[in-house]
Order: C-alpha cells, then sequence, then structure tokens
C-alpha cells in the first residue's frame, strides 16, 4: 500500500498523490500476490474452450484494465504469447514450473506422462 | 538532438508536450543532461534532520545565554510574536552542551558531536539560516520544494529534470528514511510536484531488503522477463498515442527502470558486502533501519552515479516534554546515532576522492528556541526548546565549498540573525549553482507561467563557495 502511496490514515487527505515509481512496476511484475492473480487469470482463459486466443487475450485485457482491447493491442501480447509458448515448448524441462502451473490442473499427474503429450495451445 | 534538449531545459518547455511528443518515446527523460555552465558537483546528499536539531546544543555557541539561563525572556524578543507552544513569558535556557573550538580553523562545536570533530575543517556552518514557517510540514516543504504548500516539485525533481542521471541503471532521485517515522511534511517532499512524474524519489526501504521483489518468480528466466516488459511497453505505447498523457510514458520508463534495477540493485544497495573497517566507521545495523545504514548506503549510491540521495531522520524535535525530547536525553542519544556515521560519510567520500564533486548538505527545517519551552504557560518537565525560525544553523561540504569556515553571527543569546543571514531559498539556489544551473533559469511552464524551485526568490550565497 505505502508503494501505491496509500495513506497512513493519521491524516485526511483530500487527494491522494499520484507517484510513478520503478518500486511500483517492479511489484505489479514480481509480488507473489500478483503472480497468483495472473496465473490463476491465465488458467481460467486457457480452459475457456469457446474462445479463440484473439478472444482470450481481449477477454483477460478487459478484465485487468477495465478497458477493451484494439486490434494493434492484441498482436502485440499475441507475440508475446507466441514466443513463450515456443520456448515453453521446446525446453519443457528448463521451465517445468510454468508448464505445470499453466498447463495441468492437477499437480500429482505423471510429468513424464505430461511431457510425451502435445501441448494444448 | 543534444543542443535541441538542452535548449527545451533552458527555456523550460515541458519535455514532454507539443509536436516533440513522440521523439520522447525514444528518448530517455533520464539521461544525462549539460548544466547552465560547469559545475563543480555532480551528486547531491542531502541530510535532512527532520523535527528541527537545536543548533544550540550543536553549533552555535552562546555563552552569553548560559550566563542568563533561568531569566525571564527579555519582551523585546517576545512581543508580537507567535510561537509553536510557546505561551506567556518563558525563561531563558542556557546551552546544554559544552563547545571548544576544533581543527585547524578553529571552529566552535558542542561535545554532542565528538566525531564531527575529525571533519570540521571539510564543512562551512552556516549559523543564521532564516525561514518563515514555524511548523514541521510547512517549513519541511519550504525547504525542499520552495514553497510551504503542497503541489510543487521537489529540489531532488527538479536536480534529476535539469541533469538526468548519470546510471540508468539506477534512479536518479533515492530517498531513504530513518528514526521510525516519515517526516511530518510526508511524501510530498520527494514527490515531483508538477513535473513528470519520472522525476519523483524513489523510496528505499531501510529495514531488511532495501528494495523488494527484485526477484522474477520461480522458473521466469530474464529473456521471459524483458519479453514480457517489452509487451507491456508496447501496449503502453499504444495507449499512449490514443490518450497522450505523459505519465503513461513516465509508466513505459519505470518498467524498463525496474528491468535493469533487478540486475543492479543488489549489487549497489547490499551493505553486507562492505569491508569489515566500513562497517566499523559508520557503526552500521546490517538488517536493521540506521541512520548509519542510510548513510552508507548514500555513498554507494553517489559512488554508482546517482544523482540525488536524500536521507531523513526523525526524532529532532526536542521540545522536551517527555525523555524522548528532552535536550539532555533523547537528543543526545539522537546525536550519537547520527554524529559518527555523518562523519564517516565525509571521511569516506574524501577517501574515495568523491567529495570534490559531491555536495553534501546537512540541516534541519527551522531551529531552536534560546528560551525553555512552557507548553501552554507551564514549564515543560524536561529541558527542551520551541521552533524557533529566526535564525537556525546547517552546514555544507564538499561539492566546492569552502572547508572551515563559518558564515553568519547571531546575536549574544542566539535569537536573531545579526550578520550573514541567509534564507531557505538562498540554501536552495547554492545547492543549484554548485551543480551549475541559475537558478532563475531552471525553470518549467505551468499554469501560464516559468515555475521554479526558488520560486521568485533566492540568491547564491557566495561567500561560501570556493
Amino acid at each position: 500500500m505505502i508503494s501505491f502511496d496509500g495513506s497512513a490514515r493519521e491524516v485526511c487527505l483530500t487527494r491522494r498523490i499520484r507517484t510513478n515509481t520503478p518500486l511500483q512496476a517492479l511489484t505489479l511484475l514480481n509480488d507473489s500476490t500478483y503472480w497468483d492473480l495472473s496465473v490463476k487469470l491465465a488458467q481460467n482463459l486457457l480452459q475457456d474452450k469457446t474462445l479463440s486466443l484473439e478472444q482470450k487475450i481481449g477477454k483477460g485485457y478487459a478484465l485487468a484494465t477495465g478497458h477493451p482491447i484494439n486490434e494493434q493491442k492484441t498482436k502485440a501480447l499475441q507475440q508475446l504469447y507466441a514466443s513463450s509458448y515456443q520456448k515453453l515448448n521446446k525446453e519443457k524441462e528448463k521451465y517445468w514450473a510454468c508448464y505445470q502451473i499453466l498447463f495441468t490442473e492437477n499437480k500429482a499427474r505423471n510429468w513424464q506422462l505430461l511431457l510425451s503429450s502435445p501441448m494444448p495451445y | 538532438m543534444g543542443m535541441m534538449a538542452l535548449g527545451s531545459v533552458l527555456d523550460g518547455c515541458n519535455l514532454f508536450s507539443g509536436s516533440n511528443a513522440d521523439d520522447s518515446l525514444v528518448s530517455n527523460p533520464l539521461s544525462p543532461r549539460s548544466p547552465h555552465f560547469q559545475g563543480k558537483a555532480k551528486s547531491v546528499i542531502f541530510l535532512h534532520m527532520a523535527g528541527a536539531p537545536s543548533q544550540l546544543e550543536m553549533f552555535d555557541y552562546k555563552p552569553e545565554l548560559q550566563k542568563m539561563d533561568g531569566l525571564d525572556c527579555p519582551d523585546s524578543f517576545i512581543q508580537g510574536k507567535k510561537f509553536a507552544f510557546i505561551r506567556g513569558v518563558p525563561k531563558l535556557l542556557g546551552p546544554q552542551a559544552n563547545f571548544k573550538q576544533y581543527g585547524q580553523s578553529g571552529l566552535w562545536l558542542s561535545d554532542n558531536l565528538p566525531h564531527f570533530q575529525q571533519v570540521i575543517d571539510d564543512v562551512t556552518i552556516l549559523k543564521a539560516v532564516n525561514t518563515d514557517q514555524f511548523n514541521h510540514a510547512p517549513a519541511q516543504l519550504l525547504m525542499h520544494c520552495g514553497t510551504p504548500r503542497l503541489g510543487r516539485p521537489s529540489m531532488g525533481s527538479w536536480v534529476t529534470y535539469g541533469l538526468g542521471s548519470e546510471n540508468s541503471n539506477l534512479p536518479g532521485f533515492v530517498v531513504l528514511t530513518s528514526g521510525g517515522r516519515n517526516p511530518d511534511a510526508g511524501k510530498s517532499i520527494w514527490g515531483s510536484g508538477f513535473l513528470p512524474s519520472v522525476y519523483q524519489g524513489v523510496q528505499c526501504r531501510s529495514e531488511g531488503d532495501p528494495v523488494l521483489f527484485l526477484e522474477d518468480p520461480n522458473g521466469f528466466d530474464r529473456d521471459m522477463r524483458k519479453a514480457s516488459i517489452e509487451a507491456i511497453n508496447n501496449v503502453n505505447e499504444l495507449s499512449y498515442k490514443e490518450y497522450k498523457d505523459p505519465e503513461i510514458l513516465a509508466r513505459i520508463s519505470q518498467y524498463e527502470m525496474a528491468f535493469k534495477m533487478q540486475i543492479a540493485v543488489p549489487d549497489v544497495m547490499s551493505i553486507a558486502d562492505e569491508p569489515a573497517y566500513i562497517h566499523e566507521m559508520y557503526g552500521t545495523k546490517p538488517g536493521e533501519e540506521s541512520f548509519a545504514n542510510n548513510a552508507l548506503l548514500a555513498r554507494k549510491l553517489v559512488e554508482k552515479g546517482v544523482r540525488f540521495v536524500q536521507l531523513f531522520d526523525w526524532g529532532w524535535d526536542s521540545h522536551g516534554t517527555g525523555e524522548d525530547t528532552a535536550l539532555d536525553k533523547g537528543f543526545i542519544g539522537k546525536c550519537l546515532q547520527t554524529d559518527k556515521a555523518v562523519s564517516a560519510l565525509l571521511l569516506d567520500l574524501k577517501q574515495r576522492g568523491l567529495l570534490e564533486e559531491t555536495l553534501v548538505v546537512w540541516g534541519g527545517e527551522f531551529g531552536r528556541t534560546p528560551m525553555q519551552e512552557n507548553r501552554d504557560g507551564k514549564q515543560n518537565s524536561f529541558k527542551g526548546r520551541d521552533h524557533h525560525s529566526d535564525a537556525f544553523s546547517m552546514w555544507m561540504a564538499g561539492g566546492g565549498i569552502k572547508g572551515g569556515f563559518s558564515y553568519g553571527e547571531t546575536d549574544p543569546i542566539g535569537y536573531n540573525a545579526i550578520d550573514g543571514k541567509v534564507s531557505v531559498y538562498d540554501i536552495q539556489a547554492t545547492i543549484l549553482k554548485q551543480l551549475g544551473f541559475d537558478h532563475e533559469q531552471l525553470t518549467y511552464q505551468f499554469q501560464g507561467r516559468p515555475f521554479r524551485l526558488t520560486d521568485v526568490f533566492g540568491k547564491p550565497i557566495d561567500p561560501i563557495i570556493a
């Protein structure tokens, strides 16, 4: 809260001062809470079979920002997805932790079996 | 390109407005820039003792006041004046410390500062600094933002706006606090006001890790982190094209900075790696919040090219309402906590050849009265002084300032400035001058007029410049 200029509640504030620091960026990128939230969001999106990849990206963006996405932004995020997927697929052992969280519902499943089967897109 | 950037600084144009907006997407707002002329100092370390340390027990020796200890304060001093807490007629309080002369310069120093004796020949003491604010928050705002009101950029923001930063992997303006609390004026005294928020002070933690969340989550490597930040920034750039909000550009810079800090910070901000003799010299307490830790961090940051480092230490408000705020108890503790580290900082900078290019400034937001505080007309149970704006002491060292010099004098009881009176704006103008700026020309267009740190006041204190 302090990183995001939350009040200490000792005095009245008419308005929170708005700051923009690299510490806020680091919190949003690496704080385990945000990591857990983003993983859950990704799991939910990936498991929705009714939407295409572009639609999934659009839904995720809207849920996170409250704004609708546009075509160019979808493209930028799609590129990230494609390059990350390629990496994950090529070096499954190295990225096992990511793979496990995103693509398996049951963490106790036999990972040898998983590694041999194709990854869902 | 460099001349255009310099031109825009001199004219006070917004760096992010107008048709240059798209260019700024590629240029870095914190890239190093040249000042108006060659300055002696490249960096500033500002040590602010929040609460206002008592100059009469540290730097301003008043033997006359000692002789008048316990007498009623003469009417001429208090008539028509308003005090924070003093009511009616207070009694004069003699210095609660012994003073002696030290160093080749023979400057007077109290025995509360045993370590400072070693560095006295490197500092200029200003004894007649004057302010017009006698409450903490407005006075701190005046000292750091040039106005007792909220909303204006702080000194560090002006400096990084004008000069950028030498090290693009670290923030240009870092703030470290100690003493258990933030200063009364809060984060606004290191805020960016109306300047783009990329110039604000980045407050690092004083306990444990200075910066949290540097490590990527388990299983995430640097390439993926870089790719994800690039994607976030791409999306933000597209948003900027839509909305033209300059804060989006600041957000993009900060994400890039965050990525670079992940590598650079653990190196710079880990004091555990320092040799034992350095720890001994500063008196550091690794893992705990301490002024000494912050002082050592300040040296390390400045060594790596950070432009402006500000340390705030809370707890100097010696009213005498309790033991903590008593001049013969709590205050002595505060001196003990900080004296060694401050002196070590100056020695350390000197030994590394950094002192000539680093301007170190020390002071509070005002001073303390020569009278014993009598809150609500009753004498406080402990020895203490009320807030005093007419004259107080600060010192400066390095960055082209004279060493072993004293400027300004107060009357025999230390109430008014009688010679060499300088204002808070003069202090600010001097700091900017040593960095290479004409304080009247470092401006930013806002609300229809060019603003500057010193507003419409201030003159550099030339007699203290070497």
